[in-house]
């Protein structure tokens, strides 16, 4: 894929292009802070009257006791999902295009992890005592976690992805970090210095750098189907009807890499253009990513229409009451945007001239990140409001707390990776070399204005 | 269930398909019950039952603190099980109707145990699927007698679900 790709600056240029981002920052980045940081207020802002007032606020009644926080919580996970996909099992297969984004989209799944853990906090109604009792910590009392409870692999479903996301980002940071060390001064070089681990480059560094990031790609790649299909799980092993199905893990998973690629081009196309990074993150990159955002549409289109077979071949009437109504009833408006724009608009992305035209990818892109969370809540309400029992069933809407709470996960994701722009490299220097093109002769080193010599 | 455990993941509520369970979306302003101290003091409500803090969820616990009471009565009296009328639930207790009937399944000849073999009985959700029924195998203690309405085509009784 690489190979096609037409390159405008050699390797000698990268440390210099990439590096400049974190000296001297565009006001475009410092705008984009401060408003993530006014999002992130407003969450925090309606989770503390949550926490004081009570549950209530947030709008939940029965019979939909889950409502927009486990939305949120199954779409942040989801997000995470491609990042780990783009650079463990794509590092494994030796895709090159992945070089060039990999870093922005690892960094994407411990930010969005990080996001979607706070969920289970903000949902559960006594928060003072959910962090530790949901771990299962020895105590006095001998009292541990159910074990057979799905939420409770959730946990540690989570918890695994999320340390070994971070140690995979991190060990790729090392090299880079080294690169900054070297150009600072001062407290900063301090630091930079601390973080690199003493790095220095040498063959024997590298050997076992390799040996090391090959082993967390193997140990990460699992995760990309397993983080998914347990938090699947947590609607699957119930016996509601609607959430109560055997497809919902690949069904999940390949909805996590469709919401999370199309994320990763939701990201990297206005910091490629904030960051001025467009000689590095090539159109060729973004293209690769539009296919696999493409494929995974067709797959989850494909768990769409089989999902609804099975409900009318089972022959189960509360099953296909539930799938009825999805799609005629009163959430029939989430249902068809969720296939509009997960199933539909991606096909347009068919097309090699779509895929090349940034902003009508980018539409499609955002499209696809508004129909998964659509999913996602389309399945966890409809398949809650009208169940077994006429008499019982109910109305949902989203209130506004949760409304809020949600800006505020946005707002917190984008903070953590606005901060993380400022101060580390948004794309892989060191792995970025590996797919670019050595420096030019010498007859074409007189055209390129600012290329370093000393890179 | 057990209240001081619960974190409130509404998990439970869920699954219920039933959809009994109850959640304490908000803190109960027990102060502005009433004037005297027991009426303020959340522990006198009732001394049988754990106070539930919001954040918690609940369901009927089918009287829980009185069905001990009586097992220890009958403990006592050195009787082999809690026989009729030695226990009444609270919504038995205050049925203007006296349409529910509570009592020992184990005792065969108990009020509950007749009336649960009679052929109106019938457990809600609790069909079994292998045999038709699209119920979920939840086998309640809870059952429901069917009302009988006469139809007029058929001179037999058909079955219409009702309360009872």
């Amino acid at each position: 894929m690489s190979d096609e790709v037409k390159w405008d600056k050699s390797i000698s240029d990268v440390n210099d292009a990439i590096l400049i981002g974190i000296d001297s920052p565009q006001k475009s980045y410092y705008f984009a802070l401060a408003a993530s940081v006014v999002c992130l207020l407003i969450g925090v802002v309606a989770w503390a009257l949550q926490i004081s007032y009570g549950m209530g606020l947030s709008g939940l009644n029965s019979p939909v006791y889950w409502g927009v926080y486990i939305t949120n919580f199954v779409f942040w996970v989801g997000i995470g999902h491609a990042g780990t996909l783009i650079s463990a099992i794509l590092f494994l297969f030796r895709a090159k295009w992945r070089n060039s984004i990999n870093r922005s989209a690892e960094a994407m799944t411990v930010f969005a992890v990080i996001t979607a853990g706070l969920f289970p906090l903000i949902h559960v109604g006594r928060i003072w005592f959910a962090p530790y009792w949901m771990a299962p910590l020895p105590n006095t009392n001998n009292l541990w976690v159910n074990f057979r409870s799905p939420l409770i692999w959730d946990v540690f479903a989570i918890s695994t992805y999320l340390t070994v996301s971070l140690l995979f980002w991190y060990m790729g940071l090392v090299p880079d970090l080294a690169s900054i060390r070297d150009r600072v001064k001062g407290v900063r070089r301090l630091v930079y210095g601390l973080m690199s681990f003493g790095w220095t480059g040498s063959v024997r560094q590298w050997h076992h750098y390799e040996a090391g990031y090959g082993c967390r790609a193997a140990l990460a790649t699992p995760l990309v189907l397993s983080v998914h299909s347990i938090v699947s799980w947590d609607l699957a092993m119930s016996i509601q009807p609607g959430w109560h199905t055997t497809i919902f893990p690949p069904y999940f998973v390949a909805g996590a890499i469709l919401s999370g690629c199309a994320m990763v081009y939701t990201l990297v196309v206005p910091l490629r253009w904030m960051f001025k990074l467009e000689s590095y993150i090539r159109p060729e990159h973004l293209e690769a990513c539009l296919k696999l955002t493409l494929l995974t549409s067709t797959i989850v289109a494909y768990a769409y229409g089989i999902e609804f077979f099975v409900a009318w071949y089972s022959g189960n009437p509360f099953e296909w009451g539930i799938f009825e109504k999805r799609a005629t009833g009163p959430y029939a408006f989430y249902f068809w945007t969720m296939v509009f724009c997960n199933c539909v608009f991606p096909l347009l992305l068919w097309s090699r001239r779509v895929r090349y035209h940034i902003p009508t990818a980018y539409a499609i892109c955002v499209l696809v990140n508004i129909g998964m969370w659509f999913e996602r809540y389309n399945i966890i309400v409809s398949g809650l409001v009208e169940d077994f029992i006429p008499g019982s069933w109910g109305h949902y809407e989203p209130s506004l707390t949760e409304m809020a709470i949600t800006v505020g996960s946005f707002g917190w994701f984008f903070f953590w990776f606005f901060i993380f722009c400022r101060f580390f490299p948004l794309v892989s220097m060191s792995e970025l070399k590996l797919i670019m093109p050595k420096p030019w002769s010498s007859d074409k080193l007189k055209k390129i204005q600012g290329a370093n010599p000393h890179a | 269930m057990t209240y001081n455990r619960c974190v409130g993941t509404r998990y439970c509520a869920n699954a219920c398909p039933y959809k009994v369970r109850r959640f304490n979306w908000w803190t109960h302003k027990w102060g502005e019950m009433g004037k005297r101290l027991q009426d303020r003091n959340p522990r006198a409500l009732n001394p049988d039952v754990t106070v539930r803090t919001r954040g918690v969820m609940e369901k009927c616990n089918m009287c829980l603190g009185r069905l001990r009471d009586a097992k220890h009565q009958a403990k006592q009296f050195g009787h082999e099980m809690v026989r009729d009328n030695e226990v009444r639930v609270a919504c038995q207790q205050t049925c203007p109707s006296d349409a529910i009937v509570f009592g020992n399944l184990n005792d065969p000849n108990s009020r509950i145990s007749r009336a649960r073999k009679d052929h109106r009985a019938y457990l809600l959700l609790g069909g079994d699927p292998e045999h038709g029924h699209y119920g979920l195998k939840t086998l309640p203690n809870v059952s429901y007698l069917a009302d009988i309405i006469q139809d007029g085509h058929t001179q037999e009784g058909s079955h219409e679900s009702g309360h009872n």
